[in-house]
């Protein structure tokens, strides 16, 4: 086990350095990321609080319901932590060039496979402290438990995150063993996909919109139950926890124990299983992985790009070339695609959920609550887009950028290469969704106008800021776009791209409201009202989208490499 | 003047051309002097290889000619182009090759090079021929089109030497090439270099190996903390070191701390 002290010791050291570059980063920096932080945990803290209290409302069958919320949510964490623990121990395990390190040290290989696996549990579930301990601290305030339900909260935790990679383990470890490291790759993604959207057509298919226009709520209520009765299953360990959780909540503490005892106890399996397994397997496995042919040829989607080049043939050649390379480096990188699938994914389960919604009520108010409440959404969809994929654009050039930086080229067709890609594929398929979900909603001509404005106008704006702070704030060092945005600038982008979404759909929905809902002013001041926040919102538009831009461009000719 | 040499004033050197003129350059890291005032003038057709220990100071006065880094202070100018002011164009006549071959790790081989053609404005057909060309040369014809990501450290070198002569430049600057490279492809690359200097391309190379740099170099540089502490052809050098034999030992000598 002096190996396993080792390697642990090695990463208290890796973290006492991080800490150390936390100190020396500006204060301003670190105080907003830590705001930021906060407000998000507080943020979700209070909306699932609300939700909470939404259902203990429910005369009756409140408590009831908020418990039915604990299964549900216990069991929806423990799917997701199975499924993307799956990914994270393959790439930990076989993609790291840590290993040929490890693997070349007199380390028994099992002492190797658990720092993997641990840092596999870390990396799976630290979102699981801004989702899990949010909503049982609001369920147990709500439930009024005693104070030291609060203290057995890491008890409920740390066995819920473990097993979960400990179940996904044993699948990498055979599916690696049994078939090969690439095959695996293949089988695992097809798995994992099915599985995810079998998953959310379910959760989907339970968790309607609440119908706040109708009173079918006993409807929705029924179909809520029924659907959430299958993670009650006595066999589902997410059931488990959540039942120990509800039971201590209850002060029924004994019994809370016995299904606590449960979970431990198949942890301990798990783990002592995950032991003899890779005693056998784990480097027998690694070590294949590493002699499968590194040959990679390009198979698919050269039609695609000859129609891209087409496509953009009207631009400068160097910009042309630039959008080809993108195109080329999105295409071949399944991570990438996957991810833009699940955005496409929840949209397009969001437009078949439109189906659910009064779509030919008369009342005014509701239709109008509905069209911005959409617009809202469509903008929401579009900030987190860009946000996504295009603030780490410039990152993601990372130490390649030493050949752009040699070129004959300036920064600032490079940047307007970005943009003009960005704004053109974000415009069209934002005025795409906001036009079919409008004509979906039975809108007025107006309100059409209105939205597609908006969205055009967001469009720019948000593309703009995205590549603008991802210039400004470019991480060259790493090549993982998801860690790309969590960093400050992806932060900053995220915040000042939701409150420009915010101030913008509001500033065009209280003249709404006070014209058509409450009749409060006149058809001039409403004409007034609009005129004005067309051009207030205007201004910000071309502010939050050129500025950044202009800054951007700034750090980039700044910039040594 | 450092250790006893006297460094040779570039100014009486006869040349045809100046094409990379060097000025009192400085380049501050923060508290860190990593260039200190260096005067350097190299002229057209030259092989002038620039040697020193780690973190001498080599890679920064490389990147600084090719443009990558700026100057805190003193001027750089290449083929006559003020490098702080008329960047563009000396960019399209220079070519610099990175001592760790970072590329594209989606696109082929094949696909990088016809990017760089793109990226520089070459005609379609004048840089697809040439890519063949110099992949045949390379003898990576047949790796031409698989992804970038499966090569190794050797595969990319060899692409991205590829790319630095694709535009047939003036000015080669080349932060040491044969890290990772077989010996007949290292062999290779020190024929075509030498081929290039002799054509009148002005090869700019730093390098840790002696040997290469005493083989290939018309002149050689020996910097040490940021300073250039020795400057000559290889017998000027040798000549100037009081009871050193080799080659190693003058460098030796010449960079020792005390």
């Amino acid at each position: 086990m002096n190996g396993l002290k080792a390697v642990g010791k090695t990463q208290v050291w890796i973290l006492k350095n991080i800490a150390a570059g936390i100190r020396r980063e500006p204060r301003l920096k670190v105080v907003f990321i830590t705001v930021a932080v906060a407000f998000f945990w507080f943020g979700t803290f209070a909306l699932l609080y609300e939700r909470l209290s939404f259902f203990g409302a429910f005369p009756m069958i409140g408590p009831a319901l908020q418990d039915e919320a604990i299964y549900l949510f216990f069991a929806a964490l423990f799917i997701m932590l199975t499924l993307s623990s799956t990914v994270i121990c393959y790439i930990t395990y076989y993609s790291s060039t840590e290993m040929n390190f490890l693997f070349t040290k007199p380390i028994s290989d099992s002492v190797i496979f658990f720092y993997r696996f641990f840092q596999s549990v870390i990396f799976s579930s630290w979102a699981f402290l801004f989702l899990g301990v949010p909503f049982i601290i609001a369920y147990a305030l709500l439930k009024h438990v005693a104070l030291w339900f609060y203290l057995l909260i890491p008890l409920y935790f740390i066995p819920f995150i473990i097993l979960p990679t400990g179940i996904a383990s044993v699948i990498v470890l055979m599916f690696v063993t049994i078939t090969s490291y690439r095959r695996a790759k293949y089988i695992l993604a097809i798995l994992i996909g099915s599985l995810s959207l079998a998953a959310v057509s379910y959760y989907t298919g339970s968790i309607r919109p609440i119908l706040f226009v109708r009173s079918d709520i006993d409807y929705f209520i029924d179909n809520l139950l029924r659907h959430v009765s299958i993670f009650k299953h006595p066999l589902f360990p997410g059931y488990w926890t959540a039942k120990s959780v509800v039971l201590s909540a209850m002060n029924d503490y004994r019994k809370g124990l016995f299904y606590l005892t449960a979970f431990v106890l198949t942890t301990l399996v798990f783990l002592q299983l995950n032991w003899i397994i890779s005693e056998k397997i784990f480097f027998s496995g690694w070590a294949s992985s590493q002699g499968e042919s590194a040959k990679k040829y390009v198979t698919y989607g050269n039609d695609i790009i000859d129609y891209i080049s087409f496509l953009f043939s009207f631009l400068p050649r160097f910009t042309t070339a630039m959008i080809i390379k993108d195109a080329k480096e999105f295409m071949r990188n399944p991570q990438q695609w996957f991810q833009f699938l699940i955005y496409f994914g929840i949209l397009g389960i969001y437009i078949v959920n439109l189906r659910n919604l009064p779509l030919s009520i008369d009342n005014s108010y509701w239709k109008i609550i509905i069209i911005f409440l959409n617009l809202a959404a469509t903008a929401l969809v579009l900030a987190g887009l860009t946000v996504r994929f295009f603030y780490p654009l410039m990152s993601l050039e990372g130490n390649k950028f030493w050949i752009l930086g040699l070129a004959p080229i300036t920064f600032r067709n490079l940047l307007f290469q970005k943009f003009i890609v960005g704004f053109l594929g974000v415009l069209c398929v934002s005025e795409l969704l906001i036009i079919t979900t409008n004509v979906m909603l039975d809108t007025t001509v107006h309100l059409m106008v209105v939205s597609t404005g908006i969205v055009a106008m967001a469009s720019l704006a948000l593309v703009g800021l995205s590549i603008g702070l991802g210039s400004i704030y470019p991480s060259f060092k790493e090549d993982n776009s998801a860690k790309i945005v969590s960093g400050f600038g992806g932060t900053l982008n995220f915040i000042v791209a939701l409150t420009y979404v915010i101030f913008v759909i509001v500033s065009f929905a209280i003249p709404f409201f006070a014209y058509d809902v409450y009749h409060t002013i006149s058809k001039n001041v409403f004409s007034c009202a609009m005129a004005t926040s067309w051009l207030v919102n205007g201004v910000l538009t071309i502010f939050v989208g050129i500025i950044p831009m202009i800054l951007g461009y700034r750090q980039l000719e700044n910039m040594e490499f | 003047m450092a250790h006893g040499f006297t460094i040779p004033d570039d100014e009486d050197r006869t040349r045809s051309t100046i094409v990379i003129d060097l000025s009192n350059l400085t380049k501050r890291f923060g508290d860190t002097l990593a260039v200190d005032d260096l005067n350097l003038i190299i002229g057209r057709g030259e092989f002038f290889s620039m040697l020193g220990q780690n973190g001498a100071g080599k890679t920064t006065t490389l990147k600084l000619v090719a443009g990558l880094l700026r100057p805190t202070s003193g001027t750089i100018l290449v083929a006559g182009y003020d490098m702080a002011t008329n960047v563009l164009d000396a960019k399209k006549i220079i070519s610099f090759v990175p001592d760790i071959p970072y590329v594209y790790e989606k696109l082929t081989g094949r696909e990088f090079l016809y990017f760089i053609g793109e990226l520089y404005n070459l005609d379609k057909v004048v840089y697809r021929d040439e890519a063949e060309h110099l992949l045949g040369l390379f003898h990576m014809q047949e790796y031409g089109n698989q992804l970038m990501e499966s090569y190794s450290h050797g595969m990319k070198q060899k692409v991205v030497l590829c790319s630095a002569l694709l535009h047939d430049p003036q000015v080669i600057i080349i932060d040491e090439p044969m890290v990772g490279l077989d010996p007949k492809s290292i062999r290779l690359v020190k024929d075509i270099l030498r081929e290039r200097a002799d054509e009148g391309a002005t090869i700019f190379m730093s390098t840790h190996t002696l040997n290469l740099a005493e083989e290939v170099s018309d002149r050689i540089g020996i910097i040490h903390r940021g300073q250039l502490v020795g400057l000559g052809t290889v017998d000027e050098i040798n000549s100037k070191a009081e009871g050193a034999e080799e080659f190693e030992d003058v460098f030796l000598k010449i960079t020792a701390e005390t």
